[in-house]
């Protein structure tokens, strides 16, 4: 075997992602030393992987929002807007909590058409629309229940954030892991045969194999960790936690369209050269149209997966959310002038915050220390990033 | 789409491929376009001169469905057509390559080509192999040695960038192609590459519009010249009728030369 | 003869109007988001209208800065005493000091700021804190308890946290209580709260008897993060008798809302200003230096109410929440008021 850095390089690997893996995982292993091995107890991974659900399902359509060059400032406050909603429904107005998700679908639709419309048609910049949908819609919050808390009871509609009666249990883990490494293996499979048809030359099998067997491997540590856990009080450990589940499928989706898909090829030829996309017929308005409404259903699914979670929807729900969810974006990899960004680097961002936050909580750091250590993070994240790119040429 | 309804072996060349009649184009008080006609005819090249702001890009981009026409019409051999986006002027065979050459630099040479026009599978889905198959060919003809199609064409040479953008329009079987400043960017080997492209397709039939700066290259490779100031045009004449003096007069001062005849057919 | 009966006329006239002149009562809250403060401004206006005052406000919407200019904003628009909820004790003191050289009485409302001139109307936040510990270790007396503060920068964190401590000092001392795990809560946010009660869970193994939570937002989050482990029913307690909290003491899940009429905070503050804006004391008002800067301040203490199962009648009463609201999901059988 012939280990050859050119070949790698041509394979069209992502160092960056590869990097952000290593250091998530080196992250984990110094807060574990710390922690005297809790944190990477299946317990406190049980916790992480709730805790990021919310922020990592917001991220990866913020990705596609920041590659368009747009931002969105207002996810926090919108997401807080309908959580309560659908929490009010359900508890004061004693909707079904179906009916409830339907209306809070319905609210967020308009508050992306209506952001949309004035980004896309009358050009008013995304910037400013959503800056002040982040003020309006904090105060909408408030106004829906008059500020009182919304608990919410319903056990199925509760096992949605997780918890207690949260996790699929240990056998639908052990087949969603089984699937998954059929997935990737079959993928892999796939693109190898269709190459060959097409007459365009292959990775070396060594390197294609290597890129397959690394993502099953994390897929059934992760689902191996997860059935570890084990409430004392139950009969069965927990297994995949739903906000996860809920989380992956959002993030497979949005893959899916950005990969294989005009709208999400659009998007990136929108962020990359907005006249050009104009030019050859990309029907800019409709994409960006497109887009914030692909945003409002993400919003939805996130509120509901923050007020289960809660088990209340609170108006203070989504506070400065969006902060955390640009600084996700960032982290990953997207690139503030657009036109570049990975939905598995929005996932790695998310877990590289969220892991940081938690084991600085698990070593009792104050509060202070720990809002400037992560500010630094994301500062140095970009930093990197930036490096990266005069690396490869890629500099914009 | 690929329109293999244009038949390009076989035309005729005295039936008007384009013609742009009495057009006007406004914006604001300014009238970008005042009143312009002209004709194109298969396998001819047709070079378009003015000097910046003279109305010459205006007019192409209206043809290639980029601007609205305010009034006037246009004519594809023979009949009135319609055109309201870059959509429409590319179903009807009309392709561009832009002085920026339009290209989003953030996607591959392969993405670029295909870009607005992918080629989708029975699901609707991006059929990746396909174009990657059909696009090396393309790229091979125009330039055997281009073989970094996947990497970002931001960190491709301004030869190769060129090939993307000329690769649309043979891809896609232009019938009139729109060429803005094609080798201002180019050194002397990929002229003389656009050039021989140049001969190939005027063999083929399709009607090229030149906008050009470059007075070596209009009397290279024009078979007419218009030349166009403050929106309105000046003069279309038989290249070899006129003398560069003359043509610069006629852009700068606006001044049709005494004693020439203008000509609305190609040059025979 | 009759110049100078007009000009009496007139000063009788204009003396009579100056003493007529309604009293602007100016009041600045600092953010809305917890439940209570609409129930303050009911009182409030309820108490300055009896009196015959008009009543202006203005909303910081949580941000310091914007707390200064409001102020500002109050005395431009007439505010003869005002009513200062404020949002820090520090950043406070520029507006209240131009108040003090304006000759505008100013009132502390609920969060103490130290400056010399001001009344300070609360109701007695260590009282509060001390309320809140002792309901719990009289459920638990023995065991690990989690203490979860609010924000680090509100002065009635530490308030609450002196007088818990005061009320666990003893139990401590023994060896009955010992403290686990302790967090600020950044803005009082609930989600912060229950990710704070997750870590400290993690970290001891589960091995939390009680929960001393500050307030009854962040009682909420710690309730959920509870019942993510199957742990609920530990005591937990709360303040301000929001209606979600009450819920949660008739279901049990909650030991404890200790519960300030805020109308009657309300009200007493608006007695103060009507006070104050005629020039006079006011009533039942005593010396009180116990802040950090010790500064003296003329000071009001009212007494909060912890509520639990045996006393939810207390609530129902008053009309602060509805038998609906506070007995949903609740076993009639269980809970005396819900039947």
């Amino acid at each position: 075997m012939n280990f050859d850095w050119q070949t790698l390089k041509r394979a069209q690997i992502d160092w960056r992602m590869v990097l952000m893996s290593a250091v998530l995982i080196v992250i984990a292993l110094v807060f574990n030393i710390l922690s005297e091995g809790i944190f990477l107890s299946p317990e406190n991974l049980y916790n992480i992987a709730q805790q990021t659900a919310v922020v990592g399902i917001l991220a990866t359509v913020m990705v596609l929002i920041i590659v368009a060059r747009h931002i969105d400032l207002s996810v926090g406050s919108v997401m807080g807007f309908v959580g309560v909603l659908i929490a009010f429904l359900i508890y004061t107005a004693n909707w079904s909590w179906q009916a409830a998700c339907l209306m809070g679908l319905a609210a967020a639709i308009a508050v992306s058409m209506y952001q949309g419309a004035l980004t896309a048609f009358v050009g008013v910049p995304s910037f400013v629309v959503t800056l002040g949908g982040l003020m309006s819609f904090r105060g909408a919050a408030y106004l829906v229940a008059d500020g009182k808390t919304q608990p919410l009871a319903d056990p199925f509609f509760l096992k949605l954030g997780g918890g207690y009666n949260g996790g699929i249990g240990t056998t639908a883990s052990w087949i969603l892991a089984v699937l998954l490494c059929c997935g990737l293996l079959l993928s892999m499979l796939n693109k190898r045969r269709a190459k060959k048809t097409y007459g365009v030359p292959s990775n070396p099998a060594w390197v294609d194999l290597l890129l397959v067997l690394i993502p099953m491997a994390i897929v059934l540590a992760f689902v191996a960790t997860m059935n570890a856990y084990h409430i004392p009080n139950k009969d069965a450990p927990q297994g995949v936690p739903i906000p996860v589940l809920i989380w992956g499928v959002v993030a497979l989706v949005i893959s899916f369209l950005v990969h294989r898909t005009r709208f999400g090829r659009y998007i990136f030829a929108i962020g990359g050269n907005p006249d050009a996309a104009a030019l050859v017929g990309i029907p800019v308005r409709r994409v960006t149209m497109l887009l914030f409404l692909l945003l409002s259903v993400l919003i939805t699914v996130a509120a509901i997966v923050a007020i289960s979670r809660l088990n209340a929807g609170t108006n203070s729900l989504g506070n400065n959310l969006e902060l955390l969810v640009i600084a996700a974006t960032v982290i990953g990899g997207t690139a503030l002038a657009g036109g570049s960004g990975t939905i598995i680097g929005s996932v790695l961002g998310a877990l590289i915050m969220q892991c940081i936050d938690s084991g600085m909580l698990l070593l009792d750091v104050s509060i202070g220390t720990r809002y400037i250590i992560i500010g630094q993070v994301l500062i140095a994240a970009v930093v990197f990033d930036v490096a990266y790119r005069k690396w490869t040429g890629d500099a914009l | 789409m690929n329109n293999n309804s244009h038949n390009k072996t076989a035309f005729d060349p005295n039936r008007c491929l384009v013609e742009l009649r009495n057009i006007r184009k406004a914006f604001g008080g300014v009238h970008a376009v005042d009143d312009v006609s002209l004709n194109l005819y298969p396998g001819e090249v047709v070079a378009v001169l003015g000097h910046n702001g003279a109305g010459k890009s205006t007019l192409m981009k209206m043809l290639a469905g980029a601007y609205p026409i305010d009034s006037g019409e246009v004519l594809l051999s023979g009949e009135k057509v319609q055109i309201r986006s870059p959509s429409d002027a590319q179903n009807l065979g009309i392709e561009s390559i832009y002085q920026t050459l339009a290209l989003a630099d953030n996607l591959d040479a392969v993405a670029n080509l295909f870009l607005g026009r992918e080629l989708l599978t029975r699901w609707r889905t991006l059929d990746d192999h396909r174009m990657d198959a059909d696009a090396r060919k393309v790229f091979q003809r125009l330039n055997k040695n281009f073989t970094n199609i996947r990497i970002p064409v931001r960190r491709l040479s301004g030869g190769q960038r060129q090939v993307v953008a000329i690769s649309r329009a043979i891809y896609f079987n232009a019938r009139i192609l729109i060429m803005d400043e094609p080798t201002a960017a180019l050194g002397p080997e990929e002229t003389a590459m656009v050039g021989n492209l140049i001969q190939q397709l005027k063999a083929e039939g399709v009607g090229i519009f030149l906008i050009s700066h470059d007075m070596h290259d209009v009397f290279a490779l024009s078979d007419r010249l218009a030349v166009m100031k403050n929106g309105k045009r000046i003069g279309t004449y038989r290249t070899q009728d006129v003398t560069e003096d003359e043509v610069l007069g006629m852009i700068i001062a606006g001044k049709a030369p005494a004693g020439k005849a203008q000509t609305e057919r190609p040059a025979r | 003869m009759k110049f100078k009966r007009h000009l009496s006329a007139l000063a009788i006239a204009m003396a009579a109007g100056s003493s007529f002149a309604q009293l602007v009562v100016g009041v600045s809250y600092d953010a809305f988001q917890e439940e209570r403060w609409k129930t303050d401004e009911a009182a409030i206006k309820a108490e300055l209208a009896k009196a015959g005052a008009k009543y202006i406000m203005s909303d910081a919407g949580a941000s310091t800065e914007k707390q200064l200019s409001d102020i500002d904003g109050l005395i431009a628009k007439g505010a003869k005493v005002l009513i200062i909820l404020g949002r820090d004790k520090d950043a406070i003191l520029p507006a209240v000091n131009k108040a003090a050289q304006q000759k505008i009485p100013v009132i502390a409302y609920d969060r103490l700021f130290e400056a010399p001139g001001v009344t300070y109307i609360t109701f007695d936040n260590k009282e509060v804190g001390r309320m809140t510990a002792r309901a719990i270790l009289a459920v638990k007396p023995k065991g690990n308890y989690a203490i979860i503060k609010g924000d680090p920068g509100d002065a009635n964190a530490n308030f609450l946290r002196e007088g818990q401590g005061e009320v666990l000092a003893d139990a401590i001392k023994k060896g009955d209580v010992k403290i686990v795990g302790e967090e600020f809560t950044a803005g009082w946010n609930p989600q912060n709260a229950q990710k704070n009660m997750e870590q400290i869970l993690t970290k001891t193994g589960n091995k939390v008897d009680a929960v001393v939570a500050q307030n009854d937002g962040m009682a909420g989050g710690v309730v959920a993060a509870l019942t993510a482990k199957g742990l609920q029913g530990i005591p937990v307690s709360g303040q301000d008798g929001d209606l979600a909290a009450l819920n949660r003491v008739a279901l049990g899940t909650q030991t404890v809302s200790v519960w300030k009429n805020s109308a009657d905070l309300g009200t007493a503050a608006a007695k103060a200003a009507v006070e104050l804006g005629a020039g006079k004391p006011v009533t039942g008002a005593a010396d009180w230096a116990g802040g950090e800067k010790k500064v003296a301040l003329k000071s009001i203490f009212l007494k909060p109410i912890p509520v639990t199962r045996d006393n939810l009648d207390v609530v129902l009463k008053s009309g602060h929440i509805s038998k609906e609201a506070l007995c949903k999901g609740v076993d009639a059988s269980k809970v005396a008021v819900c039947k």
